[in-house]
């Protein structure tokens, strides 16, 4: 059964977010297959910062409602292997607002999660690893990583 | 002293334990080409902690490093299980020590009292929507719908705009916090009440 408090809420967030939202970002609900809006499945683009090695990739998520959202967090996910220190192997972000047993709480909008995880790209968090090959490459070897990370904000270019 | 000490016997459970671990540690080592070390080396500040949270990073490791052997490359849906592996061991890694705040106390949602329509802008930050159904403010001055704030306060006992701590049911919980408290003002911790059966012997 579809809770009414998370449906409200999520439909208030598209048009908060329609109203207004960061410059380079975008955030749409899925289709269900009659064609209707699903709330609790979105598709987002979070550019890279300018001057940052992230910059000019637009990297996509997967933004995930439970039903019980706003009491717990969305899930956001970019494509399993994505290569950052923060990001699991399945591509689970982990970042503490996102976290039910760390720093969540219902007044987070998803604009201040977007841009926190635009943040967290080039300040990545070394106290939580999330995945061996960004961590380790990061702490031993910057050069290949700075390369590496470049690469891959080339393969997320939008097309223009 | 243990029966074997006193017979001056090796202790049969005590080297058969070390030989098992030390098995596993050297498997670990081979797979890892030294990553371990490198693990080691970076959380060693923190060292209390560092324990369990490392044991998880270098069995992720040790996962991560079967996952990368080429006899795996063509096989998706092992790469994807061994993905999944790691990503749980690591988020088990990273939720080590980590306390969510408990729910607000019984009597606490029950002493939350109905508040009158006001500014007619203010809007309930769990829906995000006006003020038409009956609604409360926490003692933080912070008002939401009684329909949103009571499943929140039933999880966590924080305001769910400015984070601020109320009353739980949790005893252990409440004496930190007060401990907490009492280190900010400079006095100290609270003595437990008949800490020491014997002092009054000594008395």
């Amino acid at each position: 059964m579809p809770n009414p408090i998370c449906q409200a809420r999520l439909a208030e967030e598209r048009k908060q977010w329609r109203r207004d939202h960061p410059f380079g970002f975008y955030a749409k609900p899925d289709k269900n297959p009659d064609k209707t809006l699903n709330l609790n499945k979105w598709t987002v683009g979070i550019p890279g910062k300018d001057n940052t090695l992230w910059a000019g990739g637009v990297y996509t998520l997967t933004m995930t409602f439970p039903e019980d959202y706003p009491q717990k967090p969305p899930k956001l996910q970019f494509k399993p292997k994505f290569f950052h220190p923060n990001i699991y192997p399945s591509g689970t972000v982990c970042l503490s607002i996102l976290d039910e047993e760390k720093d969540w709480k219902p007044s987070i909008t998803i604009k201040q999660i977007l841009l926190g995880i635009q943040d967290l790209l080039d300040e990545p968090n070394l106290e939580s690893p999330a995945q061996q090959d960004a961590y380790v490459m990061l702490k031993r070897d910057k050069t290949a990583y700075v390369r590496r990370v470049k690469q891959q904000a080339k393969e997320y270019a939008p097309t223009q | 002293m243990s029966y074997f000490q006193d017979h001056g016997l090796p202790d049969p459970s005590r080297t058969q334990r070390r030989r098992r671990s030390g098995g596993i540690n050297a498997d670990i080592s081979h797979f890892m080409g030294g990553e371990e070390r490198e693990y080691r080396r970076s959380s060693s500040p923190s060292a209390a902690a560092a324990p369990s949270t490392e044991s998880f990073l270098a069995i992720a490791s040790l996962f991560g490093s079967i996952r990368d052997r080429t006899a795996l490359a063509d096989n998706s849906s092992q790469v994807e299980f061994l993905d999944n592996l790691v990503s749980q061991l690591l988020e088990e890694a990273n939720a080590q020590g980590k306390d969510a705040p408990p729910p607000a106390s019984k009597a606490f949602l029950a002493s939350l009292a109905l508040t009158e329509a006001g500014d007619d802008n203010a809007t309930c930050a769990v829906c995000v929507d006006g003020f038409t159904a009956p609604s409360t403010k926490l003692p933080c001055d912070h008002r939401f719908h009684m329909d949103c704030i009571t499943p929140w306060l039933s999880l966590h006992n924080t305001c769910p705009v400015c984070r601020r701590e109320y009353p739980t049911d949790d005893a252990e919980y409440e004496k930190k916090r007060e401990d907490k408290e009492r280190e900010r003002l400079g006095l100290p911790p609270l003595e437990v009440e008949a800490e020491n059966p014997w002092d009054s012997m000594y008395g």
